[in-house]
């Protein structure tokens, strides 16, 4: 099969019980592009993350992914190891929650590192010098590399958790609200960043959010979400200078000005 | 060349009693490679709904926008994205930047994206800031807090860096000095030279006289 989306959604539905969370998404994302999600809480835009991500498997529809080598996987039907394989090396996934992307019991240098051991790297000091210039690079101080999560600030775990994303280089980065608990003056570090990254290694970036202002300066293209449905997708300055369905207006015309 | 064909925009508020406001009607135009071609009309008159319609911001509710006889109203996004990077530089009177970024960054970005050498980009935007007369202590510094003024040459530095053969300019002189502007005017009328084909909106009669090739007043389109 071939393909020149890095990742491709068909026909992608998912509930839970009787609440439809996902109703027929289709999605293609190219590499050197960044997509936006938005929409009010509960209109399945996680799940819709985590379904493309392999964090969740879909009731129906398919949710192809291609690797550098030009390999396309279905990733709904593709055995658990090589999934974890491709969690790994190809993509990752940065959580609301920074609790819930980082393994608390081990030091800041060690989320960082491991994996960058998990795609083969061995030397210890390479490794560490990688952490640390890479806790900088997110505005954590180096000296803290040995300190556990837990005495992080709940920002500064964020950081650590994108960071510990980021240093792999991964082909595709999916995002829910990765700068929601962050204070201003690092999400503007962050967001800088992560527009490098897509830009320098052509790589692709989902990002889930609820900040409109965020969208505009780092999505290329913007899907709104609604009861589980997209209701309306283009280009981020056109969806949000011309919206054309109902719930967009409401949503941009809600925005406070500073 | 850029064509509009039977061209024609209205606004559905829903927010509004699903007000309907319509704004143009069967607009035709034509502008060539090489002519600079300047809006006109009052406040509210649609000059700039009509400019964001060629740069794929606003959507029309009917007609085709042909850029090199693309019409951009029916290509797939990745395809729009991919016009708007390379053939079309589009100014606005407001500067948007992530925050925390440098000027010197920013405006060589623009050339870096479109595959440039940084060491090359880097040098252009030098030579374009200073031309634009942005004083070099700034350079490495967010614009964000700068002038009105120094903003707007920033927002003309990072699109003008780019030999784009499309450009549209919705008042990129309007807070700038008459020094500035006489830099501003020798931008254009090169890029005019290069077969550039430009569209713009400019309050300043003056500058409409000095540059422009046509003026169209858009309340002959409603």
């Amino acid at each position: 099969m071939n393909m020149n989306e890095i990742i491709k959604i068909t026909d992608l539905t998912k509930s839970f019980g009787n609440i439809i969370a996902c109703s027929s998404i289709t999605l293609e994302v190219y590499p050197g592009e960044i997509v936006g999600i938005v929409g009010e809480s509960g209109s399945g835009k996680t799940t819709l993350l985590k379904c493309a991500s392999g964090l969740y498997k879909p009731d129906s529809g398919e949710v192809f992914f291609r690797s550098d080598d030009n390999y396309v996987q279905n990733i709904c039907n593709i055995s658990e190891p090589d999934l974890r394989q491709l969690m790994r090396t190809d993509w990752s996934f940065i959580h609301q929650n920074p609790r819930d992307g980082l393994r608390m019991n081990i030091s800041a240098g060690g989320n960082i590192g491991e994996k960058l051991m998990a795609i083969g790297n061995r030397h210890y000091g390479n490794i560490r010098e990688a952490a640390a210039a890479w806790l900088e690079k997110v505005e954590i101080d180096s000296s803290r590399i040995d300190e556990l999560p837990s005495n992080f600030s709940g920002g500064m775990q964020q950081r650590l958790q994108i960071a510990r994303c980021l240093i792999t280089e991964p082909k595709l980065i999916y995002m829910d609200e990765p700068t929601g608990g962050l204070d201003v003056s690092v999400q503007a570090k962050i967001l800088d960043l992560i527009k490098k990254l897509v830009e320098e290694l052509n790589i692709a970036a989902v990002i889930v959010t609820h900040d409109l202002g965020v969208v505009r300066l780092l999505a290329d293209r913007v899907l709104v979400m609604k009861d589980g449905h997209i209701v309306e997708q283009g280009i981020t300055d056109q969806v949000l200078d011309d919206p054309h369905h109902a719930y967009t207006q409401l949503l941009v015309s809600s925005i406070i000005q500073v | 060349m850029i064509e509009l064909k039977d061209i024609s925009k209205s606004f559905r508020l829903y927010t509004q009693n699903s007000a309907k406001i319509t704004v143009f009607k069967d607009v035709n135009l034509t502008v060539n490679r090489g002519e600079l071609v300047a809006f006109t009309g009052k406040s509210g008159s649609g000059k700039t709904t009509l400019m964001k319609m060629i740069y794929g911001n606003y959507l029309p509710s009917k007609g085709s926008i042909l850029v090199d006889k693309t019409d951009i109203t029916k290509i797939n996004l990745q395809d729009l994205i991919r016009i708007r990077n390379h053939k079309m530089g589009y100014i606005s009177q407001f500067l948007r930047v992530i925050p925390r970024v440098s000027t010197m960054n920013i405006v060589s970005d623009s050339l870096i994206k479109l595959g440039s050498e940084k060491e090359d980009a880097l040098a252009q935007a030098s030579e374009l800031l200073n031309f634009l007369d942005i004083p070099r202590k700034l350079w490495n510094l967010s614009p964000l807090t700068f002038s009105g003024g120094e903003q707007q040459r920033i927002n003309i530095a990072r699109a003008m860096i780019c030999n784009y053969p499309y450009f549209l300019l919705d008042e990129p002189t309007a807070s700038l000095d008459n020094k500035n502007i006489e830099k501003v005017i020798t931008l254009i009328d090169k890029l005019k030279k290069n077969g550039c084909a430009i569209i713009g909106i400019f309050h300043d009669e003056m500058i409409r006289n000095e540059i422009a090739d046509r003026e169209i007043d858009v309340n002959s389109f409603k």
